[in-house]
């Protein structure tokens, strides 16, 4: 069994004290980021960037990939206790985690929630497993024409999934991709859109965009709402789940791990696509959809499996075909090629212990959070009594002195401003973000394989339709679209997103 | 002139037009090269354009098709720019005057743009983050920032 051999590789690499260390701070972080408001993985990635210079790659990959799926563990109970999702990925905890908290239940809620975590993270460990060979070793059959329709299709799916106006979406898109296209074009060396700042020869980077458009107008966001919120912290008692919340939960548990193992491999998928994907689909199953929301077990049980499942299967697209699905996959890749890694299908054949090695301390990480997040949850309690009006300020400069140090300059933390604001009037005017971060991630790499392309084919357009493979996959992107343009299913889609506000 | 019907939109429309054409008019600038070997200005110019009908689209629904939030919301003025000025602050003082000072500065001035902030806590927080940041930062992750003021280090 070639799979066996593989793991064993990968649990040799793992167990080692080394990587054992770096697993648990990196499970540590999530969680504490997680429980926090406004911090999320991506600053908190970006911040260690330049740490990981010191460490193995291996070591590096290991610790970031534990904060991001750390934190889907810790952002649940802020949600349950305090009403205030503490990752985005948690957003819909709040709607029947708080009101489980207010019905007495907070323990069974963190519970679900930790057990359903688990439950999802191993399941979805042995999907990354199983699933990441096969498709490398099609990957490898990938020309530029594939590329470029398989990020097409990717785009279009982060349209179709995100809430709101489908044009806004596509529009959204469109000027992630043209914030892409600042800094030095590589076949030209012109510097585009750069007004002649050096700073921006090098392109706009990751970091400064993902804590303007999505860290600080969260943190507006919150200062909104000033509203007093009812924090349980005391209540917690009696961890166990009845006889009936566990009837309830499992099923909820099941389709949740399915949906987000599955939302993860898509590009424009993770952690916080499966959440919302999973509540809307419990509130359609179940037989009293008018529990939702008022504390029922299901609508904390699917979204916290799913979104732990879809932050693990997401590393498949990026591992396998070196495309990020979302921030924190970008700049895994930066991690990854500050070693002199290039993310793609040759990542399994060249560093098998780089990968099988990542993908046993999942498994190991999971069971770490287990125990950090069941007995110990007491102490992460603690931390949410520490009042909003002081932790944002220390977020902000968290997320200042992060921006700061990946390239050590000021220039990107100024540029955090008119795009926070950005981000900001976006928010006001009901346009997600999620969708120019994907459009900002991909630009590049879409501009380079469609030149590619076009210059194998001489201009000829129509390579895309004659490449079996890539013609399958824009096909794919057009049943998508055709999909979501019929009138019962649009109509469906609105009543489905609006219920969630 | 028709009514608005949704002000949401309106604002898009007018937003996306806006980054489209300033885009394209930027595309037109570089070289456009052939399809087969395109230029700088190839692709931004296709998604400039792109980005325009959108606008144009978003910009007349948004007197057509009424939404129920359709309206904007109040902007918080106030914190927005106390929280910005902020990051601006702790930006521009970081080179000149060092960390310890840019925390402060941060620390302060955003802690304005709540309305339950008292100062005194604030300024306890400041003191704290600062010693933390210091061992985290400077000494435990070895950061290359600039710690005091530029006149007092050497």
């Amino acid at each position: 069994m070639e799979l066996l051999h593989n793991l064993n590789i990968g649990f040799h690499t793992a167990l080692s004290l080394h990587n054992l260390l770096y697993c648990f701070v990196g499970v540590l972080l999530g969680t504490l980021i997680g429980v926090l408001p406004g911090l999320g993985p991506v600053p908190t990635i970006a911040m260690l960037l330049p740490i990981t210079y010191a460490l193995t790659p291996v070591s590096a990959l290991i610790m970031l990939a534990g904060i991001y799926y750390g934190a889907q563990y810790g952002g649940s109970t802020t949600s349950i206790l305090v009403n205030l999702p503490g990752e985005s990925s948690s957003i819909v905890t709040c709607l029947d985690g708080y009101q489980m908290a207010r019905n007495g239940r907070a323990g069974a809620a963190l519970t679900i929630s930790a057990l359903g975590s688990f439950f999802a993270g191993t399941i979805a460990t042995m999907v990354v497993a199983g699933f990441a060979p096969p498709l490398s070793e099609l990957a490898m059959t990938f020309g530029p024409a594939e590329y470029f329709s398989l990020m097409v299709l990717g785009l279009i799916g982060a349209v179709v999934l995100a809430r709101g106006s489908l044009i806004t979406a596509v529009g959204m898109i469109i000027l992630g991709l043209l914030l892409g296209m600042v800094g030095m074009d590589v076949n030209s060396g012109v510097a585009r859109y750069a007004f002649n700042i050096t700073e921006l020869f090098d392109g706009i980077n990751l970091v400064p965009v993902a804590m303007g458009l999505i860290a600080f107008s969260e943190i507006l966001a919150n200062l909104e709402h000033t509203e007093k919120r009812e924090v349980f912290t005391n209540k917690v008692s009696g961890l166990w789940l009845t006889r009936r919340e566990i009837r309830e939960a499992v099923p909820a548990v099941l389709r949740g791990t399915v949906l987000g193992s599955v939302l993860g491999l898509l590009p424009g998928g993770g952690a916080v696509l499966a959440s919302f994907a999973a509540y809307t689909v419990e509130k359609k199953v179940s037989r009293t959809p008018e529990n939702f929301g008022r504390g029922a077990i299901a609508g904390v049980a699917g979204p916290e499996s799913a979104n732990n499942a879809g932050a693990m299967t997401s590393f498949i697209p990026m591992l396998t075909l070196g495309i990020p699905p979302n921030a924190v996959m970008a700049l895994m890749v930066g991690a990854m090629t500050i070693h002199n890694i290039q993310p793609g299908p040759q990542v399994m054949t060249r560093n098998p212990e780089l990968f099988w090695g990542l993908v046993a301390s999942m498994y190991i990480g999971n069971v770490m959070l287990l125990v950090l997040n069941l007995p110990l949850i007491r102490i992460w309690i603690k931390l949410l009594l520490v009042p909003y009006r002081l932790l944002y300020p220390a977020i902000l400069l968290f997320c200042a002195i992060g921006v700061y140090s990946v390239q050590n300059n000021t220039i990107d933390v100024l540029l955090t401003i008119p795009l926070g604001i950005l981000g900001y009037v976006f928010m006001k005017l009901g346009c997600e973000p999620a969708p120019l971060m994907l459009g900002f991630i991909l630009g590049p790499m879409m501009e380079e394989n469609l030149r590619r392309t076009m210059l194998l084919s001489l201009g000829d357009p129509t390579v895309f339709f004659t490449r079996p493979l890539s013609a399958v996959l824009l096909l794919m992107a057009a049943a998508l679209v055709v999909i979501v343009t019929l009138p019962a299913i649009s109509k469906k889609r609105e009543t489905v997103f609006v219920d969630e506000e | 002139m028709s009514r608005i019907k949704n002000f949401k939109d309106f604002y898009t429309g007018l937003l996306f037009l806006l980054f489209g054409s300033g885009f394209a008019w930027g595309a037109t600038k570089y070289d456009m090269g052939t399809a087969a070997k395109m230029g700088a200005g190839y692709f931004p110019l296709i998604l400039g354009g792109l980005l325009i009908f959108l606008g144009v689209v978003v910009f007349i629904r948004s007197f057509v098709v009424a939404s129920e939030d359709g309206r904007v919301g109040r902007i918080a003025i106030k914190p927005m720019v106390l929280m910005f000025g902020s990051i601006a602050a702790f930006a521009l003082l970081l080179r000149p005057a060092g960390l310890v000072v840019s925390i402060l500065s941060i620390i302060v001035i955003s802690s304005l743009a709540s309305s339950e902030s008292r100062f005194k806590e604030t300024l306890i927080s400041a003191i704290l983050l600062c010693a933390a940041s210091l061992a985290m930062f400077v000494y435990g992750l070895n950061l290359q920032i600039p710690v005091w003021p530029a006149f007092i280090q050497r």
